[in-house]
């Protein structure tokens, strides 16, 4: 049977819209049926801009029958975080304090999506100015989770995760200070990629902490969230990944494993399908070694004390202003900001500076790092703490656990599924070399084939098939 | 400022603010708080001055007792 289209990855959808054997106006409105179906259930979205994602298909397909085909992102429908600015629409950071401010602008990152031909179908729920793990704390009540909507579909970037893995969109732009693209990209079984650190424009998104903040793609694969990010760096027409190995031939890739420290506590189901994807890749011949950050678990202390004051300092006047307007868990962390030492502060942009060095020692003469991206499956909403592996554990720091070291390392890092456990998606995290961006997604485009064979487009005759 | 000082005060200016919420949340910061501070950064400036004083201190020692009269 086949998929129906909405569900289709990029790879897939642009030939068809090129050739216009679908047209961008049938895909659009495929995904605004499923909008319509799923929506109130999921709470995916903020904003659907229908009419306006109606009008910007029939133009693509006006200007691809026209022989003006952009790229592969032509006529395709992307979702894009309620943190970040689209022209004409309100950015509401999921924030009652946002009310009645609209973007007069595009992001740059949005700017560049629209000249590669994308669709903008809608903005996408999150948690709070994106200041926590689970996006329960939203204005708009929290998205859920396709798989089991009782439970988060992680965040911040919550909705942008809800809405790929739910067919409502083909992609989504999400912001990651300490793990929210890839959390939510593990949480609902979809690909998150964090680029290297400065690598794309922060501008036009509301800050969390700007020295840790990055943003970047999710998406249903590793070449999807390849075409959106080039996209988003102003290339609309990249050439595909080449990965280090395929099927049938060996690999010389080394990757670490920092088993000690990380990867200590983590669910019985999630530490089961990890080392069931490493048993793949090393029957692909990568080679996998134990490696250690000796730091790491000081990496929550570090995280912490530059993530809180940093946000403080950009919510400050609005905190004194309204401070009844944020969620009551949201003030509560932006007042603890304030509280903290600049004796401490310091401290943790030196512990920084540590961690950034150990990890890359620990990359020193490999291709990656490999572990887990979430330690548990994604918690019921609402959980104050999780039991992980017979131990009681607050639950956003749980989330927060495996993904928070490479933000502050500015590591490239993308999550891509790895199995299930109790009917819930994992994660695999595969960590690169900054500057190196392309090369991480070469290797994550090669471990995904060895870990989903079945799945695995059959190759193309065209290098350049898009 | 040492870290029970710092809660001290953190605990009377939140009460000052009617934001007794806040005192949990600082008291499980202490935690974290004292976690940075007692973690070997490795390449601490302080106590690097201190063994260069040391060090200094010595050899002042050192050629004091060379200087010595005989």
């Amino acid at each position: 049977m086949t998929p129906p289209l909405h569900t289709l990855p990029i790879t897939q959808i642009a030939p068809l819209i090129r050739s216009r054997a679908v047209a961008s106006a049938a895909l659009v409105e495929a995904c605004l049926g499923e909008i319509e179906r799923r929506g109130r259930e999921l709470n995916a979205f903020t904003l659907v801009a229908a009419e306006a994602a109606r009008e910007a298909a029939r133009e693509a397909d006006r200007e691809i029958a026209a022989g003006r085909w952009r790229g592969p992102l032509h006529g395709v429908p992307v979702s894009i975080k309620d943190l970040i600015d689209q022209r004409g629409l309100p950015t509401t950071a999921a924030s009652r304090v946002m009310a009645g401010h609209v973007a007069s602008n595009d992001a740059p990152c949005v700017a560049a999506l629209r000249g590669a031909g994308a669709v903008l179908i809608g903005k996408c729920n999150l948690h709070e100015f994106a200041y926590g793990p689970t996006s329960e704390d939203s204005c708009f009540g929290p998205p859920r989770n396709p798989h089991d909507p009782s439970r988060t579909p992680g965040g911040s970037s919550g909705g942008s995760a809800a809405a790929v893995a739910a067919g409502m969109c083909a992609a989504s732009i999400g912001t990651d200070t300490g793990g929210s693209i890839r959390i939510p990209a593990a949480a609902c079984g979809v690909v998150g990629l964090k680029p290297t650190i400065g690598e794309l424009s922060c501008g036009g998104v509301i800050p969390l902490c700007r020295s840790l903040d990055h943003i970047g793609p999710l998406t249903r694969s590793v070449e999807d969230a390849w075409i959106v990010y080039r996209a988003m760096a102003g290339d609309p027409s990249p050439s595909p990944l080449d990965p280090p190995f395929q099927d049938g031939s060996k690999s010389s890739v080394r990757v670490g494993i920092p088993r000690r420290h990380l990867l200590e506590r983590l669910d019985p189901g999630v530490r089961a399908r990890f080392e069931e994807a490493l048993g793949r890749l090393r029957a692909a011949g990568i080679v996998a070694e134990d490696v250690e950050i000796r730091h790491a678990p000081a990496a929550a202390a570090v995280y912490l004390h530059i993530v809180l004051p940093e946000a403080s300092e950009y919510h400050a006047r609005l905190l004194e202003a309204r401070p009844e307007d944020y969620a009551p868990a949201v003030r509560l962390r932006l007042e603890m900001g304030r509280a903290i030492l600049a004796e401490d502060y310091i401290r943790a942009t030196r512990g920084r500076e540590t961690l950034r060095r150990e990890v890359d020692e620990a990359l020193n003469g490999r291709d990656a790092l490999v572990l887990p991206t979430l330690a548990i499956p994604a918690p019921p909403l609402g959980a104050p703490t999780v039991e992980v592996d017979g131990s009681s554990e607050p639950t956003r720091a749980a989330l927060l656990r495996l993904t928070q070291i490479f933000n502050l390392s500015g590591s490239p890092a993308i999550s891509i599924p790895c199995g299930q456990t109790q009917g819930l998606p994992c994660g695999l995290q595969i960590v690169g070399h900054r500057g190196r961006t392309k090369d991480l997604m070469a290797l994550a485009l090669a471990c995904e084939r060895a870990l989903t064979p079945s799945s695995a487009p059959p190759p193309h005759p065209d290098s350049r098939r898009w | 400022m040492n870290l029970h000082q710092w809660l001290r005060s953190s605990f009377e200016d939140a009460d000052r603010r009617g934001l007794s919420s806040l005192k949990p949340l600082l008291e499980g910061f202490f935690k974290g708080t004292e976690e940075l501070r007692a973690a070997d950064w490795g390449d601490d400036l302080a106590a690097e001055l201190l063994r260069q004083a040391t060090r200094a201190g010595q050899d002042l020692l050192k050629g004091s007792e060379s200087r010595s009269p005989r």
